[in-house]
């Protein structure tokens, strides 16, 4: 790629190509669904160590469970995990219900549905359908509803989304996605994390969007 | 006879909303919002200063150039230049597969960016992003326009290189480990 066709690349990366529609009320919309923008460096910093937390913490969980089965006070510990994270059911078990439920109202292309496990307070940082507002976090009900409405149009009717290595603890799931669109090329996000509320998710960072490795 | 009120006026009118948007393409909103009225307070102070017509703007951009560099300086309110660069926005809605890929040419050239020094990549963004002219930079960043083109030339020719290296050695980092930021 020669120098001018990187310089049009960097012009394209203009964050406010269009100075004189700032007052209109999308523009301002975005700049103000921009202000935590400022802080997602941290944030997904965070966020990526909070994601390797939850799953060192779950492997060492699993770890002491499997090495202690025959201890009554640990059948009564891995009972109680269980119910915190690991084996569903209960009210504990909604932070796993919210994120594949999210995913099964996906697969059903309802998106009344999908909006069920949103509130006005939640937040969606890096959704790979976030076109206009790349990079800032979506808050509140109308504007997730409107990237996940043209993340249905590309890649749900065609092919179903699944999810692996659901992880939780506590109010965090973390898990990995994938999905292939109607042209055959399959996509995979590992990584994806959400802090989940009252059967909301209130804070999803969600992984990268990459082809999957063949 | 026009007050200087009246100039300050008409000048806020017509320049506001390129200044905005050049503060808000470096540092977060609220201190955008700050560094606006910065400017223009300045502008009131040194009204005689201010150049007519076409070479205001530019010298409005120098004193928000400096208010900015102010923001940056300030722990508490610093904002990386990289997470700004972050905020990066399409030409229009895509596939996923064109967006990954467009997604890692983005990550790559603000990486490039960023592995430059200062100075060249002032006078890029201000080429690239204000759409300046050569003199129009000059007068933002005080030297002579042919200085401001040979510094700009050598900054694109600095920008390619360092996005070829790039890809030579693979994609940045945050789309090779697969980060919320691809």
């Amino acid at each position: 790629m020669n120098d001018d066709k990187v310089f049009q690349l960097l012009m394209e990366t203009n964050p406010v190509p269009d100075p004189d529609g700032l007052d209109s009320p999308l523009a301002l919309a975005q700049l103000e669904q921009r202000s935590p923008t400022m802080a997602t460096d941290t944030q997904s910093t965070t966020e990526r160590t909070r994601i390797k937390e939850v799953r060192d913490k779950n492997r060492r969980s699993r770890l002491l469970v499997a090495a202690t089965t025959a201890a009554l006070a640990l059948i009564v510990g891995l009972g109680t995990w269980a119910i915190l994270g690991g084996g569903g059911g209960g009210e504990a078990a909604n932070p796993r219900a919210a994120v594949e439920g999210y995913y099964e109202a996906s697969n059903s292309h309802d998106l009344n549905a999908i909006m069920e496990f949103f509130s006005e307070e939640s937040k969606i940082v890096g959704h790979p359908a976030d076109s206009p507002t790349r990079g800032t976090p979506l808050r509140g009900l109308a504007t997730i509803r409107s990237v996940l409405e043209v993340q249905l149009g590309f890649a749900v009717p065609v092919n179903p989304f699944t999810i692996s290595n659901v992880e939780v603890s506590g109010d965090t799931v973390t898990w990995d996605s994938r999905f292939s669109n109607k042209n055959g090329n399959r996509f995979c996000a590992e990584g994806h994390s959400a802090i989940v509320g009252g059967g909301k998710i209130l804070f999803w960072t969600h992984a990268a969007l990459q082809s999957c490795p063949s | 006879m026009a007050t200087r009120d009246d100039q300050l006026t008409r000048m806020y009118e017509k320049h506001n909303r390129a200044i905005r948007a050049y503060c808000l393409r470096r540092i977060d909103d609220a201190d955008a919002s700050d560094a606006v009225s910065e400017v223009f307070a300045v502008a009131r102070r040194r009204i005689d200063d201010v150049p007519d017509d076409e070479m205001t703007l530019p010298w409005l951009y120098g004193v928000a150039r400096r208010v900015v560099s102010d923001h940056y300086r300030s722990d508490r309110r610093r904002t990386r230049l990289t997470g700004k660069l972050s905020s990066v926005r399409p030409l229009v809605p895509t596939q996923p597969d064109w967006e990954v890929v467009q997604r890692a040419e983005y990550d790559q050239v603000h990486a490039a960016l960023s592995a430059l020094r200062e100075k060249d990549r002032e006078v890029l963004l201000l080429a690239a992003w204000e759409e300046l002219a050569n003199d129009q930079i000059a007068a933002t960043i005080g030297c002579s326009p042919e200085a401001a083109a040979q510094r700009v030339h050598r900054a694109k020719k600095k920008l390619g290189s360092a996005f070829r290296a790039l890809s030579r050695s693979g994609p940045p980092p945050t789309v090779a480990n697969g980060s919320e930021r691809a």
